[in-house]
């Protein structure tokens, strides 16, 4: 069901929030992985930032008021989707992908050589929340405090997950590298 | 710093968000901490080069949401012959004024109890309150002109119904409101509470066939002091009367309530408070 908006109400809106839309997009597409799931979450998501529009303050961060609702909307698909018995969203998961490996080596060429779906395989193996900490950040380029709050996390938290996050899809690459028959190098650090 | 801190510190912001001269220096000389910066950058680039993120939302889909915004239903609004006043508007509160203001009010009730009770304590105070009495409502009356003059027509509600805008203001107030008919003369535009002599008020404003406008306050007549302005009996009714601000003013006892009739314009014609007295 849509929300009343006053007419000043709708101009606000898409002059504060509708600019966003593509950060919303890319979230949902980052954080689902299924592309047919992403738009179903980008729509529900728009529709819950239009029902709460009365509770942005103006003046405030439109893009990470809007991200919280996506990365919300996200994680209550991708719990709904764990008690059907699939990835779960939370630490636990997290923990697990981390412990897979030894610290990787830092090398650009293997990242610029990657082929694209390995790229993007090496994405989709992370846990959500680090996806789109790695979307916010290192895509977007959001500063650390602004995508924690877009994520609801401390910026700490972030920080580690981003951290987490490089290392365990830079090892994926380099695996999937040797694989192809490139060496990996040494970790440089 | 040493040098495992500094490389700490910029594998950690890769970014360089929180970098100094030192940061920037020790990149210069270690091929480590520029492999990993430059690791997290491809990185980036490459992920925001896949199809599945490049070119933003599909225009199919962001039309599908711009559609939604367009068709949410307009919200309530203020009638157009009401003008709220910044004061009374219903818009939502700055969080700081939520949280400060508990405290506040508490403080000035504390402050309040303070001197009022030094005054009641202290030899020779007339306990009456010597602001309420009737030459000083005529007065507050005749200033609040103002409000019809300078800033539009303030009117918190327009109604043209006397019993739902006397039901409205009551609801509002801590007082029964109950407006008297206006005889045909005038017709009821609307009203607002206010506050006048001391205590919350009524206002309801009225219009004539001819665009001229009378304004009419309702007060608590408790310990309202009758003294001090010159009256005569109106249909058995004692009308004072009284001048301020460059504006004729009448008011009369009106079962609890203290009725005050005052004209925007400055004048107010004789047969005006019949009309309300009938």
């Amino acid at each position: 069901m849509l929300p009343h908006l006053s007419p000043a109400e709708k101009h606000r809106f898409e002059a504060e929030i509708v600019p966003h839309l593509d950060v919303l997009y890319r979230m949902a597409r980052s954080v689902c992985s299924d592309g047919d799931l992403s738009d179903d979450v980008a729509q529900e998501a728009f529709l819950k930032a239009l029902a709460g529009f009365e509770g942005f303050r103006p003046g405030s961060n439109g893009r990470s008021w809007l991200a919280r609702i996506v990365h919300n909307t996200c994680r209550d698909h991708w719990r709904a989707r764990h008690r059907r018995g699939e990835q779960g969203w939370d630490d636990e998961i997290e923990a697990e992908v981390e412990a897979q490996g030894a610290e990787p080596g830092w090398e650009p060429g293997i990242i610029r050589d990657a082929f694209d779906d390995d790229v993007d395989r090496a994405l989709k193996a992370l846990p959500p929340r680090w996806r789109a900490a790695v979307l916010l950040v290192d895509v977007d380029g959001w500063s650390y405090d602004e995508a924690a709050d877009g994520l609801g996390i401390a910026p700490g938290s972030l920080r580690s997950a981003l951290h987490r996050a490089r290392r365990v899809m830079v090892r994926t690459l380099n695996e999937t590298a040797a694989r192809r028959g490139r060496s990996t190098g040494e970790a440089a650090t | 710093m040493s040098d495992s801190r500094v490389c700490r510190l910029i594998q950690d912001d890769p970014h360089g968000e929180s970098w100094g001269p030192d940061e920037h220096a020790h990149l210069a000389v270690c091929p480590g901490c520029a492999a990993h910066v430059e690791v997290v950058a491809a990185l980036g680039a490459r992920i925001a080069a896949l199809p599945r993120f490049a070119g933003g939302m599909p225009g199919a889909l962001r039309g599908r949401l711009l559609e939604l915004v367009a068709a949410c239903p307009d919200a309530p609004t203020v009638p157009d012959n009401v003008v709220v006043m910044p004061g009374t508007a219903r818009g939502r509160r700055p969080d700081w004024t939520r949280r400060i203001a508990m405290p506040v009010a508490m403080a000035a009730v504390l402050v309040c109890g303070i001197f009022l009770g030094r005054d009641l304590a202290g030899p020779g105070v007339d306990p009456a309150d010597p602001r309420r009495t009737i030459g000083n409502y005529i007065s507050d009356v005749t200033h609040d002109h103002y409000l019809l003059e300078e800033l539009g027509r303030p009117l918190e509600i327009a109604s043209t119904d006397r019993e739902q805008l006397s039901g409205w203001l009551s609801r509002s107030l801590s007082f029964g409101v109950d407006l008297p008919p206006a005889d045909g003369t005038f017709a009821l535009e609307g009203g607002r509470v206010w506050h006048t002599v001391g205590r919350l008020s009524a206002m309801a404003s009225y219009v004539t066939p001819d665009g001229s406008r009378a304004i009419l306050f309702a007060v608590p007549a408790t310990d309202l002091d009758l003294a001090g302005a010159p009256s005569s009996m109106i249909h058995g009714v004692r009308v004072f009367r009284g001048t301020g601000w460059d504006h004729e003013a009448r008011a009369w006892i009106d079962g609890d309530l203290a009725m005050a009739l005052v004209a925007p314009t400055g004048h107010l014609p004789e047969s005006w408070p019949e009309v309300f007295l009938h």
